[in-house]
């Protein structure tokens, strides 16, 4: 089959598809839908920029701390920063242990509490019916 | 409808005026639905990627750029969803090489022997890979203006003109080894009859 049969043949593949006169009232049909929808909500870009602010703040201080580390060589730079971290939360663990017993019991219940806005709306919301239409009789 | 009435009902509908949009649609319907047709070969399923094409030409209408006509902008949208929409939801294609030998199904006298041609070219044309039988369609539904299918594919003129040349020459390929085995089996049950 030469090139120019192949050009005639997908050439001449040329069924006459029209649109069925349904066609434009169904499409003017979804985009009234379209129309009507509401916009898709947007990113809320300035209720979150603080937080991304901060969380860059933060990414760069850390950066900076590891860096800055006094004395250190490149190659004792990492280890160090991982030392001071163990450090930190060792430190944090004496200050919970050093507690007496009632402010623990705060704590608990403190923690306690934040369960409450989970569970509550949970309690709130009704189990949803099956709505499914009854078949046969 | 020129590029200016095209232009006027886009700002009519940008305007808040959606009913303006019939103006489009009504425009449009045919060669969108047949050139969803080249793409997937059956009617419903054209006019539902046709319908979707219409639909995200209103979503996205503020985007066109008037640099270009509106119908560049329609087509190359709508050659992108239908693109998609065959990825997404791809009809069941036989390779190339399990293409059916048209003379099987063929009646001795050879009666529908064009129109049995043509859908073997279509069968060998839709199992390419999608680049080449993309460059084919819009290239043959443009009626061969290179320019117009590479603004509807959204690439240079120089790819469509290099993935035409292979994509031609696999069909080529193919096609000679199928219709050329069935011309030959024609050619011998004529001479028994």
């Amino acid at each position: 089959m030469t090139p120019e049969e192949i050009d005639r043949a997908l050439a001449s593949d040329t069924v006459r598809v029209r649109a069925s006169p349904r066609f434009a009232a169904a499409v003017m049909a979804r985009v009234r839908r379209e129309a009507k929808a509401p916009p898709p909500l947007a990113f809320p870009w300035t209720r979150a920029a603080p937080g991304i602010a901060a969380g860059v703040l933060t990414l760069v201080l850390a950066v900076s701390a590891v860096v800055s580390t006094p004395g250190a060589d490149a190659a004792a730079r990492p280890p160090q920063a991982v030392a001071r971290a163990v450090e930190i939360t060792a430190r944090v663990g004496d200050a919970f242990s050093a507690l007496d017993a009632r402010w623990a019991t705060i704590w608990v219940a403190v923690a306690a509490l934040t369960l409450v806005p989970i569970l509550a709306p949970l309690l709130l919301v009704k189990p949803v019916r099956d709505l499914r239409p009854v078949r046969g009789s | 409808m020129t590029v200016d009435d095209g232009a006027a009902a886009v700002d009519r509908v940008l305007r808040g005026d959606v009913a303006a949009f019939a103006v489009i649609v009504e425009r449009w319907q045919d060669p969108l639905v047949a050139l969803a047709y080249r793409f997937c070969h059956d009617r419903s399923r054209a006019e539902d990627m046709a319908q979707e094409a219409f639909v995200r030409a209103f979503r996205a209408l503020g985007q066109w750029r008037r640099e270009a006509a509106f119908s560049t902008w329609l087509f190359a949208l709508a050659t992108n969803v239908y693109r998609a929409e065959l990825r997404r939801r791809r009809a069941p294609l036989v390779s190339l090489d399990d293409v059916a030998d048209p003379a099987d199904s063929l009646d001795v006298a050879g009666e529908h022997e064009d129109s049995d041609r043509r859908a073997a070219v279509r069968r060998a044309l839709h199992a390419l890979p999608a680049r080449y039988r993309d460059a084919l369609v819009l290239f043959y539904f443009h009626e061969m203006d290179v320019e117009r299918a590479a603004a509807s594919l959204g690439v240079p003129v120089g790819t469509v003109k290099s993935h035409l040349a292979r994509g031609r020459e696999l069909l080529r390929r193919k096609l000679v080894a199928t219709l050329g085995e069935r011309d030959t089996r024609l050619e011998e049950a004529r001479s028994d009859a």
